[in-house]
Formats: structure tokens, sequence, C-alpha cells
């Protein structure tokens, strides 16, 4: 964002963006000093993002990168409003890296309603179930665990105990101290994560040194680019990137 | 040992298309990448071929970019786009006459910009896919194809029918526009799950690409490493990503393009001269962009840039091809006794970073192909080309893996973009409904139909939650998701109620008018059970 570009904006518009920037006591601050502190603000949030980005994405970024007054939505209604839920219910879960699974769900209003009048009706929950197998079937079944969650809860992104097993979620009630199932996610299976070796077997392996040129690098033993012709040093692994695994099991 | 090397490019924009404005200040994307990437890319391959210099290198053209190449409205724009900045090099050029750093960049933009307008209008038709077609005739090219809309896959595995729909309907797009079918798929960010081999091999896909760990974290052991593909049960080809070779052109502190001598992306006359000067040039009401006209080198990390010097940014340029060369030819001498073929060495990369972001890169890239023609240790080659060669692979099924932050989907699913998953999904869960509501059908309801699979498919494109995540440009990625969704929510509706609002639709069909032969039935759950 451009000082001149703030500049252009009223003092309502500077406020909001303050407030969006988390800038405390905005409506008390002098114009100029406004702009000042959400020109700050928004150069701590690019180098936030430029930071957590690995290259490859802040490469892809960069086509992105025609302006540098970002644009701000100053628009206070929604043009294209979206509902807030839907009438079925339902919960579907996606898999986000190794560790973490990303649950959503709706509940029928009226089915809500309907179980919020019932005696005894004592909450709701996820149960995060642990499988393997190709169908999460209750002989397959090794662990679960609970989740309480709020009737406006809406999404939960769940902590998963161990990698490379499969994962479903139950979205269940308890009434009169009984469980009822409400809806059932899709499975997904959580990799592994990690390259698990022997350690003895290590250094003398062609399969593993193969691994190891493919990204898996041990440092010392030199695999950087050489700085005899010319003037680079290139790691060989982007080490940002990917969980290590040295031990021979996890 | 001889090696082999793949340069894999990926070019890619999402669809911005906007009829309804005079000037739409996202669809620059399409026109700096075609003034500085595409167009110098064709001339570079042009120059290797009339010097005889053998090359050969793969490239995905999505079809939302090859939909926008191939639209009249952007192409007349884009010429009125350049003729613009033709005009303010005439006004650089007198500006800066009595400046001996200035006169001469001015002089070397304004250049550029009459070669672009003259190529794409005498060369190219206005429609540069011939170019790529023509080289890829001539098989210097192998172009492959990359989802639909560029949908980020992984997080679409609970509906099969909509990845069908994105592999489907890019492989006859592509075939449609280039002639043939596409050998290759990018999988778009790279993002792959166990199981989505089974749509690429369904239609008629024989190979993708993979992040490096993908390959390293398999159901088996892979003792090749990522220096020969892996063939999955099913019989498709997953080839890994090599590192090193690319990290020396991505990485933004180490990678080549940070070179203090080569130009400066970020200084441009849109931003640095007054606004009365600049105004005919930049996006209405006064939003200061890029022009193309860029006189600092990089430098450093300093705000007091040096002017930048054309002379010593090609010298910088040869010797990084060189380092590069010289770095795979060692990199070769580890493999050696490891293993009993010749090594291939995949480098992928946004087609983008090549003269956008990094100016200079489409003439590393040309000195790197003229340097490796004369290196008897490494020979280019393209995958289906080294396939032909090499019929047995090592074996296995890649792991979940993209080439985002931490290696999986943290960008495209996280805080600030979560949310569009549980409105896209509906989208596609209603639009199979739709599918088995209306199997047949024929004129205005086969009409409707159709956009509301197109609606659904521009809200799957994985550069929205991107920008969501990263981007500067954030309410304009939310309020296209928002739009698709509310366009095929309206569809949705209306055909609930059996009517169809025709001079709506007609409007919708003319502004997003990609995907022209698409079939609404491609979102049929019955052809993913089949």
């Amino acid at each position: 964002m451009t000082r001149e570009k703030l500049q252009s904006l009223s003092k309502e518009q500077l406020q909001g963006i303050a407030k969006r920037e988390g800038i405390y006591n905005h409506n008390d601050t002098q114009r100029e000093k406004l702009v000042d502190l959400i020109l700050e603000a928004l150069e701590e949030d690019r180098d936030e993002r430029e930071l957590n980005n690995n290259s490859a994405m802040r490469l892809e970024h960069k086509k992105y990168d025609i302006l540098r007054d970002e644009e701000i939505d100053l628009l206070t209604q929604d043009e294209f409003p979206l509902p807030d839920t839907y009438t079925d219910t339902r919960i579907v879960l996606l898999l986000r890296d190794p560790h973490w699974v990303y649950a959503y769900w709706d509940i029928n209003r009226t089915q809500l309603d309907a179980l919020k009048e019932e005696p005894l009706f004592e909450g709701l929950f996820l149960r995060v179930y642990e499988f393997n197998g190709d169908t999460p079937e209750k002989s397959n079944i090794n662990d679960f665990f609970d989740i309480p969650i709020g009737e406006a809860d809406r999404s939960w992104y769940i902590n998963l105990n161990r990698t490379g097993n499969d994962y479903y979620v139950d979205l269940r009630c308890r009434v009169m101290h009984k469980e009822r199932l409400m809806a059932a996610s899709n499975a997904v299976h959580s990799p592994r994560g990690y390259f698990a070796r022997n350690q003895k077997e290590f250094y003398n392996d062609p399969n593993t040194m193969m691994l190891m040129l493919s990204g898996l690098w041990n440092y010392e033993e030199g695999a950087v680019e050489s700085q005899e012709i010319p003037h680079r040093i290139i790691s060989i692994l982007d080490t940002h990137n990917i969980e290590l695994e040295t031990s021979s099991e996890k | 040992m001889n090696a082999y090397l793949g340069f894999v490019l990926h070019a890619h924009l999402p669809f911005v298309r906007h009829p309804e404005y005079d000037k739409f200040l996202e669809e620059n994307w399409l026109y700096e990448a075609i003034s500085e990437t595409y167009l110098p890319f064709l001339r570079m391959c042009n120059r290797l071929k009339r010097d005889e210099v053998p090359f050969r290198l793969t490239m995905s053209v999505s079809p939302t970019l090859s939909a926008m190449l191939s639209d009249e409205l952007l192409q007349a724009r884009y010429i009125n786009h350049l003729k613009r900045l033709i005009e303010l090099g005439e006004k650089e050029l007198a500006r800066t006459q009595n400046d001996p750093e200035f006169y001469p960049l001015a002089k070397m933009y304004k250049q550029l910009f009459e070669q672009n307008l003259k190529d794409f209008e005498e060369l190219y038709h206005k429609n540069i896919l011939w170019g790529f077609k023509n080289l890829e005739k001539e098989g210097y090219l192998e172009i492959i194809t990359t989802a639909a809309t560029h949908a980020f896959l992984p997080l679409y595995q609970p509906y099969p029918e909509a990845l069908e729909a994105q592999v489907q309907t890019a492989v006859l797009d592509h075939s449609r526009k280039f002639g043939k079918k596409p050998q290759g798929f990018w999988l778009p960010e790279f993002g792959y799950y166990p199981g989505i081999e089974e749509v690429l091999r369904k239609n008629n896909i024989e190979y993708f690409f993979t992040a490096a760990h993908g390959i390293l974290f398999a159901s088996q052991r892979t003792p090749y490493g990522v220096y020969a593909p892996l063939t999955l049960p099913n019989g498709v080809h997953a080839f890994g990503r090599d590192y090193p070779s690319s990290d020396a052109v991505w990485s933004s502190d180490r990678g080549y393009p940070s070179d203090e001598d080569y130009r400066e992306f970020y200084r441009d006359v849109g931003y640095d001269e007054p606004l009365e000067y600049v105004r005919p040039y930049i996006h209405e009401p006064d939003v200061r962009v890029c022009t193309g006209y860029k006189y600092f080198s990089v430098t450093g990390s300093t705000d007091k840039k040096r002017p930048y010097d054309p002379d010593k940014a090609y010298a910088k340029v040869k010797e990084h091809a060189e380092n590069f060369v010289y770095n795979r030819t060692r990199q070769l001498k580890k493999f050696e006794g490891l293993m009993d073929r010749p090594p291939l060495i995949i480098a992928p990369f946004d087609a983008e970073l090549f003269g956008h972001w990094w100016f200079e890169g489409n003439q590393w890239l040309e000195q790197v192909i003229r340097q490796v023609a004369d290196c008897d240790k490494l020979s280019l080659t393209t995958p289906a080309e080294y396939l032909k060669e090499h019929k047995t692979c090592q074996r296995g099924r890649p792991s979940f893996s993209s080439w985002g932050n931490e290696g999986y989907a943290d960008v495209w699913l996280d805080g600030k973009n979560d949310w569009i998953y549980r409105h896209i999904h509906k989208a596609i869960e209603r639009m199979s409904e739709l599918v088995s509501r209306y199997p047949e059908v024929n004129g205005l309801k086969h009409r409707t139909l159709n956009q509301a699979a197109r609606e659904v498919m521009l809200a799957m494109a994985s550069d929205w939650p991107f920008i969501m995540k990263t981007g500067t440009t954030v309410p304009y990625a939310e309020r296209r998701v928002k739009e698709h969704l509310y366009n095929f929510n309206y569809i949705y509706d209306r055909l609930c109620r059996n009517t169809v609002d025709t001079e709506w639709l007609t409007s919708i069909e003319k502004k997003n008018n990609l995907f022209p032969d698409i079939d609404y039935k491609i979102f049929s759950k019955k052809q993913t059970q089949a």
C-alpha cells in the first residue's frame, strides 16, 4: 500500500482498515499518524507472508504482484452472499498434512432444534476414529477420541495421533446418556510423512544414497553446490519443506 | 556417466476476463505474462531453432490460460495495452533524452513493446498458441495439460465426479486447441494424493510430476530416488522434482534472480513518476501499477538502487548459466556407481518466473540450453521421450504431497481460505444432483446446465485460496469464488423452480465463456462409479 493511496481515503475508510489491521484506539488517532500505523502494519503483514512462504510459493505469488496498493475491500455489502449453512446434516474431512485434518459440518436446523427440545440433551461432539484397512469397519478401528463442540461451531482442525493411518469422523450427539450418530465423514489417509530407515545400513546402502541425493541429505557430507565456478552455494535440501525422520521407526 | 535434464515450464493464469469493464486491473496478469514471458520465450525458441541448437522442453499450458490467449476480446485489449505502453515509451524517450543512463533503457523497453506488437499481430495473428503448437509439431516442445481450472485436487478427493470433471475437461480442451491428446499432466501445485492416478489413467494420461518427498516417502523404497520416474500400480508414471536444480533458480536470497546486477522488479515508472504523468497508463481511479518501464538493478537490500545495465546483466546471465550446467555435471558425479541408467534431473518451474519477475530469465534459459548442447555429459529430454527409451522403472505409489509450504495442503487449506470448501463442495454435490435430475436435455436447459458446470469449476481454481493466503488482491479472489458460487446457486434455484432467466444466462455465458464444448454430464456420479 502506498502512502499516496492511503492519503486519498476518507478518515472513515482509514479507520476501517486500521480496525481490520488490529490497530487499537484508531478513532482518536490523527490522520497522518493513522496512515503511518497502517503502512507499518501492512509492511509487517507482507514480511510475515514472505517469511512464511517457501520459494515455490514466493515465486508463484510474484505473478499476481501487479500493484503495491493492496486491494482493500471497502464494500459494506456483500455483493454475492452465500448461505451460512446448508440444510442437510453432513460432515466432510479434508487432510491438510500428516498431522492435521480439517473437518467442517452442517446440521439441519430443524433437526438441531428438535434435539435441543429433548429432555436431557447433553450436547454435540466429534468422534475421531483411527483405523487401518480399506473400509472403516468396526473390526478395523484401532482407536478413537472425542471432541466436544458447541452448537455454533461449524469447523475444526483436528490433530491426529499418529501418521500413516486412516481416519474418519462421526458427528454425534448425546441425549439421555445415549449417543446418536448424526453424520459420518469420508475417510482420509494420513501419509507417513517421513522416510524410515535403518541407521546401520544407511552409510553403505546405494539405495539410501540415492534418496539422500534426492533431498534427504546430510549436510556434513558436503552436498552443497560448489563455489568453484562461480559464486553460488545452493543447499541441496529445502529444509523448511520436509520433516525429516532419522530414527528407524516412528 | 551421462544424464538427462528435463526442464518443465508451467504456464498458467486463472481465468480473468471482465467484458463488463473497459479496463480491468487483474487482466494485467495476462498482458504482463504475454509481454514478459510468453512472447520472449517464443523468440528464444526461434533463435535456438535458427541457430540449429538441439533442444527439447516440456511445457504445460493451463486450459484457463489457453482460453484467455484464444479470446478475441482479450487479444484486442492486449493490443490496446501494448499501444498505450508504446505511447508511454515515446514520452519516456522525451523525458529521459538528456539522461545517458535512462534514455537507452527507455529505448530498449519501447523496442521490446514494439517487437511484441509486431510478433503478436503479424507472426501469430493475435493467438500465440500457434507459436507453441508449431514448436510442438517441430519436436521442440512437449505440451501437456493441467486441471481444467487448476483446482488443488487433494482437497476434492471426497468428490470423484469433480476430479473427473477437472481432468476430462482439460484433456478435451487441450486436444481441441493443440490438435493432439496430452500425454502428461501437471498436477496443480504438485498436489498429489494416492488415487488421483486412476482419474488420470482413465483419461489416457501417461505421466505427471510430483514433489520430491512424494517419491521419497512412496509406498515402497525407490532405489533411484527422484532421478528416474516411479511407475504406479496402474501404469501411470510419476516424475519427481529435483531440489538442487530448481532451488538454484527459486531461492529468493541465494537463487540467481536475486543477483544485484539483474533488473529490479519493484522500481517502475508507474510508481516513480508523478501521478499526472503516468495517469493514462495506470489503472483507474489513480491506482498505480507497473508499466514495465523499470530502470534500476537489484543492487542489494537498499533503497538507493543503481541504474540497470543490460550488458552487465547479460554477463551475469552467461555466468549463471555456466554455473547451473557445471553444478549439474557435479551432481552427476555423485550418481556414479549408484544407478544402472542415466539419471534424469527434472527441473520444473512456473513459466512466468522467466521474464516477468526475473527479467533475464529467458536469456538464462537460452544460455543453459546452448551450453547443454555443447556438453557431452548432459542432454535435454522430455518425459515422453525418456519413457520411450526406458520402459522399466522403479515401482511404487507416491505419498500425499505438494510443492507448497510444508509440502502438503497448508497453503490451500488455512484459516484464511478454508471457508470456501463448504460452499464449493456443496455446489459439486448439487451439480451432480442436477445431472441425475436432467440426464438428457437440450436447448436452453442444456445451455443452463453447461454454464452451471463452468461456474462450479471456476470456483474450484487453486489461485483463489492461494491469493487469500498469500496475496495482495484478496478481495478480488474472495469475490471471484463468491460470484461463481452465486451464479451456480442462482441456476440451481431456478432449475428447482423449473425456470430459466434467458437474459441473465446469456450475459453470464458471454462473460465466463471458457470451455465452449463442455458437457455438464462430466459431473455424473455414475461416470465415476463405472
